[in-house]
């Protein structure tokens, strides 16, 4: 195969000879180191390849053994060349070829979002339109550090973009931060009241002074802890008051009312079966599109967009599945799975906030086209809600003492 | 004289002719191929045979469609549908 290739760079020819004694012309070619092969017996000629280089020093050797060379045919790079020259309108094309190319690089053909994980990339790239960053825009008009500046002040929790023009691609990369909400550290002193009306269940206190014990019934609002520590004196008289920040934890057992309404009617999503699909080359940090132009002529309203990796992420295939929204009514069986489900719903969301169910009783039916859902939850409710303590709540009012009539 | 001692040399000592006194080495490839080594010159070349001369004796491949897929200084191959190969002195 190599020989093969090198042949056809340097070029060779197809050559025929007749008259003569092509044996000894065969012979001599051999002494004189002019490689030849393919050497073929017709009724009244041989023909051969020979080298380009070897046939141009040919003439002497063929004049000694009176054969005469007729070369049939040429192949290789040489003749390619010189075929391709010799054609007129290979400048002009040439030339219009690149102006087309420098003009075509003056726009951007694709945008590439990364580092994304909230986001979709979708949901970026119709936001970058918003902004004027869209394909087949010029690439002068691109201003990355405003388009920057705009993402961070539109997406709060994008902690870091970075927008690159590399070639005629947009690189979007973005980090999402996860920064907690700033919370205040310093200790403000207040009271921990009750969230709802019920029942204490424990209280363990580590700093305040408790109000209620195990057992007693308490109000929505009521001080459960209270910030003010008291100090008295050997008389057993409140000498001194001082405002803390209370620390304690308390279960409350509340019972809360549930409810869940839903119509039977709904909108659901029916697939139409159109799909489009397009699929991406990941190569050495480049992305290759192939896409299927004819994609573009037909647009869904209402899709979904499933992609996947193939081959250990080398290839992107991305499938849009375009969908309608039909009314379905739901069966009197599914309407209360539904409820079920909904409710089972709720208490994982109480369970997030450290709420334990104890007891429940809910009931679902059906009435006027809705599934109502109702009943109560009874729970045991951890307390952290608390109330400010004002200069007036804690200071010990000792006018009296000064008050005395002097007179 | 000189073909005994070499004959004598190669046998006693147990090297190949080829290196002594050039002979030539034959290898057939089935029926579509031979590849001969050490040969002097082309004598006659036509469809049905070509008859080479080695530095000790001639050689006649025999065939029908024979042609010579390449040749260098020291070797040659012969392709078609190859019938015999002969030696002659």
């Amino acid at each position: 195969m190599l020989t093969r290739i090198i042949r056809w760079l340097r070029g060779y020819l197809l050559v025929e000879v007749y008259k003569g004694s092509p044996e000894r012309f065969f012979n001599l070619c051999r002494h004189r180191g002019v490689y030849v092969w393919n050497i073929v017996k017709t009724d009244s000629t041989y023909t051969f390849c020979i080298l380009l280089k070897d046939y141009l020093n040919l003439n002497e050797t063929a004049h000694k053994c009176r054969t005469y060379p007729k070369i049939r045919h040429r192949t290789g790079l040489p003749f390619t060349i010189k075929a391709v020259l010799s054609m007129k309108t290979l400048l002009p094309c040439f030339v219009l070829f690149m102006a087309t190319l420098i003009y075509l690089s003056g726009f951007v053909w694709n945008i590439n979002v990364s580092g994304q994980h909230r986001y979709t990339k979708e949901a970026l790239t119709e936001y970058l339109e918003t902004i004027g960053v869209k394909k087949y825009m010029r690439k002068n008009k691109l201003d990355a550090d405003m388009v920057e500046k705009t993402i961070r002040n539109q997406y709060k929790d994008i902690g870091w973009v970075s927008v690159s023009l590399v070639g005629t691609n947009i690189y979007v990369k973005i980090l999402e931060s996860d920064m907690p909400d700033v919370q205040s550290e310093e200790k403000i002193n207040s009271n921990i009241i009750a969230s709802d009306d019920g029942i204490v269940e424990s209280i363990i206190t580590r700093t305040g002074t408790p109000k209620v014990k195990p057992g007693d019934t308490v109000e929505k609002g009521q001080v459960l802890v209270s910030g003010i520590v008291e100090l008295h004196d050997d008389g057993g008289e409140v000498y001194h008051k001082m405002p803390v920040m209370a620390d304690a934890d308390i279960v409350l057992q509340v019972r809360q009312n549930y409810g869940d309404t839903f119509p039977l009617i709904h909108e659901e999503k029916q697939y139409t079966g159109r799909t489009q699909t397009d699929y991406t080359i990941c190569c050495n940090n480049n992305l290759f599109f192939v896409e299927n132009i004819l994609n573009k002529l037909e647009t869904f309203e209402k899709y979904d967009i499933i992609t996947e990796d193939i081959c250990g992420g080398l290839l992107h295939k991305k499938t849009i599945y375009e969908y309608e929204i039909t009314g379905k009514t739901y069966t009197n069986e599914k309407a209360a799975e539904i409820a079920a489900y909904n409710l089972k719903k709720y208490i994982a969301s109480l369970a997030e906030n450290d709420i334990i169910i104890i007891d429940r009783k809910v009931t679902a039916g059906v009435e006027n086209g809705k599934c109502t859902s109702s009943g109560w939850l009874d729970m045991l409710v951890p307390q952290k809600e608390r109330s400010l303590i004002t200069e007036r709540d804690w200071s010990v009012d000792k006018s009296n003492e000064h008050d005395g009539d002097d007179s | 004289m000189a073909n005994k001692m070499s004959g004598y040399v190669t046998n006693k000592l147990g090297i190949s002719p080829d290196i002594i006194d050039g002979g030539s080495i034959i290898k057939i490839y089935g029926r579509e191929y031979v590849v001969i080594e050490n040969y002097k010159s082309i004598i006659e070349y036509t469809k049905d045979m070509i008859r080479l001369q080695g530095k000790r004796g001639r050689i006649s491949v025999k065939g029908s469609n024979l042609c010579i897929a390449f040749y260098t200084e020291t070797d040659m191959r012969i392709d078609g549908n190859i019938t015999d190969v002969i030696l002659n002195d």
